[in-house]
């Protein structure tokens, strides 16, 4: 290396510390995946706001790791590293469920509800479900992870993920049974 | 393989049941918070499906959609500029990134006046030569330009935040808030200092050895820098 390429990369070493981000890769990571990120911070209880922070955390965590990421795991990484921040430093910002009834919510008179009050009837039911059983239920029919990909990400058995699944799905099914306004109308009849 | 929700062998899940979880998977930000995201990030704007339910009321959907166009058509410019010019190929990729985002891609610059700058110079110190100084033959990317005021205000923000944190030992505060100066101005004007305050907090949160091995390497290649004594503290601990 001539002393000319060697001053130079001498000085692009000053100029790129600390490491530089392969910043296109990021970027493309960030397109196809920030919504999935921030839809899963959603239904861990975080609030939009709240949710778009730790979608930033998750993806500033990732592009200082982005040498250690393949690029067929990168969701599962993003996914694992948002779980991780919502466990540890967003635990407070995850709104407290609240006491009262939920059926509340829903006017049994209204026969349609829109997209908006859908998904908060959603983070109800899930707000009524064991925490663990939630997870497992948010990963895999709202994600798509497989469920090995599940067990390897909140590292527990594959046959413990099957469970849980079941569980979960039984209780999704009778939380939101409950909730249906058309049996409280019939009801109310 | 697992079964749809409400298959065969498990209670049907009602009509309710299957509105709410529709509704929850296609729950995206809107365009809003997309764009502060992505901004805050200093990523380029991605491009928005605007249609579904939006976290955010997206009154400047149509003004972001015609932005998009307008910027994505320009990077697309830029980068045909740079591939007829261009003498790097990997400036020339780096490059619609750069034109895309709107934002300067200090990184990418860094690199284009280096390699124009060591055509022209042999002793001049790093800290002297100037960005984009050069040779006379055509710049392969657009000039580079100094950090805007707000840039190198949030930088000093930035860095301010970071060293107050790290001066409480608040060291995940601290790496986290370098994580983003080192994502958000990669070629930043306080890289030496942001790298020393790194291998400090690094040190505070128990990871002793990647900080020594940060500073080993920092004092390798900046033996003279007004930080190295700093360095060479969190190196011989």
């Amino acid at each position: 290396m001539s002393d000319r390429s060697a001053l130079a990369a001498r000085v692009a070493e000053s100029l790129l510390l600390p490491e530089p981000v392969d910043r296109q890769r990021l970027a493309r990571m960030f397109e196809s995946h920030h919504e999935l990120v921030w839809r899963t911070l959603r239904r861990r209880g975080l609030t939009p706001d709240a949710a778009a922070d730790a979608t930033q955390q998750t993806f500033l965590i990732a592009a200082e790791r982005l040498s250690d990421i393949v690029p067929v795991s990168e969701r599962a990484f993003l996914i694992g590293t948002a779980l991780r921040l919502v466990r540890s430093a967003y635990r407070k910002a995850v709104r407290v469920q609240l006491e009262h009834d939920m059926d509340l919510r829903v006017d049994p008179a209204d026969s349609v509800i829109d997209d908006r009050a859908a998904v908060e009837l959603f983070d109800r039911v899930l707000g009524r479900m064991d925490p663990t059983l939630a997870e497992v239920f948010i990963l895999f029919e709202l994600d798509g992870f497989s469920s090995p990909e599940i067990a390897e990400m909140i590292e527990v058995p594959l046959g413990t993920v099957a469970s849980r699944l079941r569980r979960a799905r039984e209780e999704f099914k009778n939380v939101a049974h409950r909730m249906d306004p058309s049996l409280r109308r019939e009801a109310n009849k | 393989m697992t079964k749809e929700l409400g298959s065969e062998g498990e209670g049907p899940l009602s009509e309710f049941g299957q509105r709410l979880l529709a509704a929850a998977r296609n729950e995206r930000p809107g365009p809003e918070l997309s764009r502060r995201m992505a901004e805050q990030l200093n990523l380029p704007l991605p491009a928005l499906d605007l249609s579904p339910i939006a976290a955010t009321p997206a009154p400047l959907t149509g003004w972001l959609a015609v932005a998009a166009v307008v910027v994505v058509g320009g990077g697309l410019g830029l980068w045909a500029y740079q591939a007829l010019h261009a003498p790097s190929t990997r400036v020339a990729v780096q490059a619609p990134a750069v034109a895309a985002s709107a934002l300067p891609n200090r990184v990418a610059e860094a690199r284009a006046a280096v390699s124009e700058a060591s055509q022209a110079i042999d002793t001049a110190p790093a800290s002297t030569i100037p960005e984009g100084s050069a040779s006379g033959a055509p710049k392969p990317v657009a000039p580079v330009t100094p950090p805007e005021r707000g840039d190198l205000r949030e930088e000093i923000r930035l860095i301010d935040a970071a060293r107050a944190a790290v001066a409480a030992r608040s060291s995940t505060q601290a790496l986290s808030l370098l994580r983003r100066y080192s994502v958000s101005y990669p070629g930043g004007t306080f890289g030496q200092e942001a790298a020393v305050l790194r291998m400090e907090a690094l040190e505070q949160s128990g990871q002793r050895d990647k900080a020594r091995a940060l500073a080993r390497d920092f004092l390798s290649r900046h033996a003279g820098s007004p930080l190295a004594e700093r360095v060479a503290r969190v190196a011989n601990r």
